[in-house]
């Protein structure tokens, strides 16, 4: 990981300093989706030496280098999660008490290849979610 | 049939909020765009019509808009959303090249099929989905 940043750091003719390789280290030892937020107070518990500003900027360079992925539910902010080998989980998300629930879908990753050639489009990345209610916030407003 | 008005008062019925007639007016405002718009342009456009609109009014209407499905919200990967029109609208994705911006929308069957999938395993009552592929045009390739 930290070969692969570095290396990305370099063609963009960045230096891997030691702040933003301590970024990457936070970021790939937490599971699930954090903001940038969140990993400012982690870092701040372990006494390391960042600002806002950084961990906002190293996201978005591990977001490019391809070792995060960025998030959206709906909100202001944005959340990151590691990529990983795993079948990826995409969201849906209740208006009502912001539970989320993931599931996977086989069929995305071809259904994008089809759209994309079909639009002369390259494909990158993807975002899909569904917005509405749960079951529970539905009930109770029947 | 029920109308968008009807929509956004039963909206604002459930949530205790006062039916005003800003709301209305940028309800009114909101039926007349076409495509996507931040909120922002859409905050130029209610002041041609109503001078004396602030900002957060608009963007907290149009956050109500999209609770209750009236608007969406999509987020073309530059950092600010944009709202479309969703009221009686076919669910489609987006397409988006992230170098220019340049937008395509798209509908296809496996989606709605696989959607409709979801919903009913998980007892969810939906209101749409997002789907927003992030790529590169033959322009900027």
């Amino acid at each position: 990981m930290q070969k692969k940043f570095s290396r990305f750091l370099k063609s963009k003719g960045l230096k891997p300093t030691a702040e933003r390789l301590t970024i990457l280290e936070e970021a790939m030892a937490t599971d699930g989706h954090f903001e940038a937020d969140d990993l400012l107070v982690i870092l701040k518990q372990k006494s390391r030496k960042t600002s806002r500003a950084t961990i906002y900027r190293t996201l978005e360079l591990l977001a490019l280098a391809g070792l995060l992925r960025r998030v959206w539910f709906g909100g202001a902010a944005v959340h990151f999660e590691k990529i990983v080998d795993k079948p990826r989980i995409d969201y849906m998300i209740c208006r009502d008490c912001g539970n989320r629930f993931g599931f996977h879908l086989p069929e995305l990753p071809e259904l994008q290849k089809k759209v994309c050639s079909e639009l002369d489009f390259k494909l990158l990345d993807y975002n899909f979610q569904i917005f509405g209610l749960c079951s529970m916030c539905s009930r109770s407003k029947r | 049939m029920i109308s968008e008005r009807e929509v956004l008062a039963e909206h604002l019925k459930s949530k205790n909020f006062k039916r005003t007639d800003q709301r209305y007016n940028i309800l009114d405002t909101f039926l007349t765009i076409k495509g996507h718009i931040s909120a922002y342009e859409f905050h130029a456009l209610v002041r041609k019509h109503y001078p004396y609109v602030g900002f957060s009014t608009v963007y907290r209407t149009l956050k109500l808009f999209t609770e209750c499905g009236l608007a969406n919200e999509v987020n073309f990967g530059d950092g600010r959303s944009r709202f479309e029109k969703a009221f009686k609208r076919v669910n489609h994705g987006h397409l988006i090249c992230v170098k220019c911006g340049h937008t395509e929308e798209f509908t296809s069957p496996v989606v709605d099929k696989v959607h409709n999938q979801i919903i009913k395993e998980f007892d969810y009552k939906s209101q749409g989905f997002r789907f927003e592929i992030y790529g590169l045009c033959k322009k900027c390739r």
